[in-house]
């Protein structure tokens, strides 16, 4: 039921709609990457010593600027759309190609994280820990490895939800409660009328924000219960990822975070087989 | 488990266990100059918006100066905007994260060291100058500088905050289009220089 190769490319085509949506919205906005745009590669270029001087500039040079930049872009969207049709089911499997799109994937992300420097965000950082988890998962030479690739996505998924919750702990506006009302209560990541009401109504702030905490911190720990537990939690951060991104307008993160759910089910699985 | 197999462990959990450690990169300091060095975001920063998560909009605002040394209105650059299709389509998302960033890092560095000068050599200083300074402009524009605010809940005359000023840009000159006819190119645009006081004359 729970395959290893299976559950690459169910994480594989969630990923990749991510990355779809991502290349086509810098296509939309792509004069933000042309000469004297806010990502003008003249200016981003001279804060990283290899994009300016030495043998690596001038390729670079070649690679970052407008409108070649956008080949990035491409390159993503063709090996995502191999990789969504490779896990249509019935459709005949090429793991090495999968390996070759998901490393693709990978290298244009790394390279334009190193690029940009600013304007990125956990969806980001997310979708380069799925696609290296992806390239070793359909690239390794026998099932041992390619359960690490996946191992490592659902270590990661654990680790950054972990993370974040007890990050949170450790902040008052988080503990008081205030933090959902006062984060929602922005343009930029809220909806203000909402965040003003969550404001006056307090034990609902305390709630929104207590829970976020214990979905964070203590969610994870349902993983070593076993599969029904592990989908109560996948159900969980569904939830919440939908949430932030119908409030926020973090859409990325909602296909970037759920890929990792097939991964965790798997890991839930083999772990609780193993105990 | 064949060799491969351990290399790819040892590998993956090297960076696993670099990503748990480096969420703790406030109390070392190798662990920043580790982070640092991770050009390609490989090693994650797990901690959204905790422990204390941004509560305020940053506003970046320009106006230009003009030729007799009036001043124009302000404009937002990349403004905040709020609608339910951003859960699906939300192609502005990373101009406004990078102006968030941007104007974060201007406003710790600058509020940490004033006099430090080298700011102005930062990519979030020359991004928004280079930026700014290529939106268009009128004729009678001389120079023009940014303003970065802070702004809690929805842009309304009643708000009940009113924005708070974090930095305020020197004006800088503006290039003069190739096309400008000859009377526009004052003295102050036909050498454009650093960063000039606000409100001087021609």
């Amino acid at each position: 039921m729970f395959t290893v190769s299976g559950t690459a490319f169910v994480v594989g085509a969630i990923a990749s709609i991510a990355v779809l949506i991502d290349c086509l919205e810098m296509f939309q906005r792509r004069s933000a990457y042309s000469d004297r745009g806010l990502f003008d590669y003249e200016v981003l270029r001279t804060g990283r010593r290899l994009m300016l001087i030495g043998p690596l500039s001038k390729p670079l040079l070649g690679l970052f600027r407008y409108p070649n930049v956008l080949l990035l872009g491409c390159v993503q969207i063709l090996a995502a759309l191999f990789l969504i049709v490779e896990a249509w089911p019935g459709t005949p499997k090429y793991l090495p190609a999968c390996a070759v799109a998901a490393g693709m994937i990978l290298v244009a992300r790394a390279l334009l994280y190193m690029r940009n420097q600013l304007g990125h965000d956990g969806s980001d950082q997310m979708l380069l820990v799925v696609f290296m988890g992806l390239t070793v998962a359909q690239g390794a030479p026998d099932p041992t490895g390619r359960a690490i690739g996946l191992y490592y996505i659902a270590a990661q998924s654990v680790l950054s939800y972990e993370t974040s919750g007890i990050a949170k702990l450790a902040g008052s506006k988080w503990r008081t409660g205030i933090a959902v009302p006062q984060i929602v209560n922005t343009i930029g990541y809220g909806y203000p009328p909402l965040g003003l009401w969550l404001s006056s109504h307090a034990r609902t702030g305390r709630t929104l924000s207590w829970s976020t905490i214990a979905v964070e911190c203590a969610g994870p720990l349902l993983l070593f219960a076993g599969i029904p537990w592990a989908l109560a939690f996948v159900v969980m951060i569904i939830g919440l990822h939908a949430s932030i991104a119908l409030v926020m307008g973090l859409n990325g993160f909602f296909w970037s975070f759920v890929a990792c759910a097939p991964a965790l089910i798997l890991a839930s699985h083999n772990l609780h087989a193993a105990l | 488990m064949s060799v491969w197999d351990i290399l790819l462990a040892v590998g993956l959990g090297f960076l696993l266990l670099a990503t748990a450690l480096t969420q703790f990169r406030g109390q070392w300091r190798f662990l920043s100059k580790l982070k640092s060095y991770d050009i390609f975001a490989l090693i994650p920063i797990w901690t959204f918006f905790a422990p204390n998560p941004g509560t305020f909009d940053q506003r970046l605002m320009w106006r230009d100066i003009l030729v007799d040394g009036t001043f124009g209105p302000w404009h937002e650059m990349t403004p905040p905007r709020w609608s339910m299709a951003r859960a699906l389509w939300n192609p502005g998302k990373r101009e406004r994260k990078a102006v968030t960033d941007a104007a974060n890092i201007l406003i710790r560095r600058m509020h940490k060291e004033p006099k430090n000068r080298l700011i102005w050599l930062s990519i979030p200083y020359l991004m928004t100058v280079n930026y700014i300074t290529s939106l268009p402009q009128s004729p009678l524009a001389a120079s023009r500088q940014f303003l970065i605010a802070r702004t809690t809940g929805a842009d309304s005359p009643d708000r009940a905050h009113r924005p708070l000023v974090m930095v305020v840009s020197n004006p800088h000159a503006l290039r003069v289009p190739d096309d400008a006819p000859d009377r526009f190119r004052t003295a102050e645009r036909r050498n454009p220089g650093p960063a000039t006081a606000i409100g001087k004359g021609q």
